[in-house]
């Protein structure tokens, strides 16, 4: 069994998204709760957690320095009308969630940098130093 | 994330008609992009090539989903530095479940 925790940036995801709204906090704490059950392994097969793809060395290299398992992982087991994504680090016997995110509000987000900050594609990798 | 576009490649690469199957932005290369090349051979070779030339060889649908990939990860990688930065600060599942009156 895990010990679940929590960043300050987790912490404030998680508040921000279910502010006034019951039905989101009790969806996100009760996938934190399932947390604490998850087998790993079988959950990768199951594809209800992935491991993050494609993350700068630096930022592994980092993780590893600390003792982390060296792998970044996402917990995708979310309605589809509530596709929320938790990302998640491991030490031991400890998972500590570092960010929450909601995929629609993240593509919306993404979509308003696109059409009305910048003119092109090329702007943005820019200005985000892509 | 990974898809497969017919393009035509004259006068870029020495193949014409390649199948070209994009992997990711290489955020160690500054502006740069990695991409498979699928040869008719079926030998597969990875070439790095600009920004530019990648939304043009893939396509601006093609490019915007990885640019938005990019941008998912640059929140993770930002999640992570924010974590060791302030000092690896937590808060349990237990406590937080007090904080919320649960």
């Amino acid at each position: 069994m895990f010990k679940v925790k929590l960043s300050k940036l987790a912490e404030k995801n998680l508040r921000d998204f279910s502010d006034k709204n019951k039905e989101i906090e009790d969806l996100l704490i009760s996938k934190l709760e399932d947390l604490q059950n998850i087998d790993s392994q079988s959950a990768l097969k199951s594809r209800k957690v992935g491991i993050v793809e494609g993350l700068p060395q630096k930022a592994l290299k980092r993780l590893k320095e600390r003792n982390f398992d060296e792998h970044v992982y996402e917990y995708r087991d979310f309605p589809k009308s509530k596709p929320f994504r938790m990302v998640f680090i491991i030490r031991e016997d400890t998972i500590i969630v570092i960010l929450i995110v909601h995929h629609q509000q993240m593509k919306e987000r993404f979509n308003n940098l696109v059409s009305k900050k910048l003119t092109s594609y090329l702007d943005l990798m820019d200005e985000n130093s892509f | 994330m990974e898809r497969t576009e017919k393009i035509e490649t004259s006068g870029v690469f020495s193949i014409k008609e390649a199948r070209v199957r994009f992997t990711e932005i290489n955020r160690d290369v500054a502006k740069k992009g990695s991409i498979v090349i699928l040869t008719n051979r079926g030998t597969p070779s990875t070439a790095i090539v600009s920004m530019k030339l990648l939304r043009k060889l893939i396509g601006d649908k093609a490019f915007k989903e990885i640019l938005f990939k990019q941008f998912y990860l640059k929140q993770v990688e930002d999640s992570i530095n924010n974590f060791f930065d302030s000092n690896e600060e937590t808060i349990s599942l237990d406590e937080l479940k007090k904080k919320l009156g649960r």
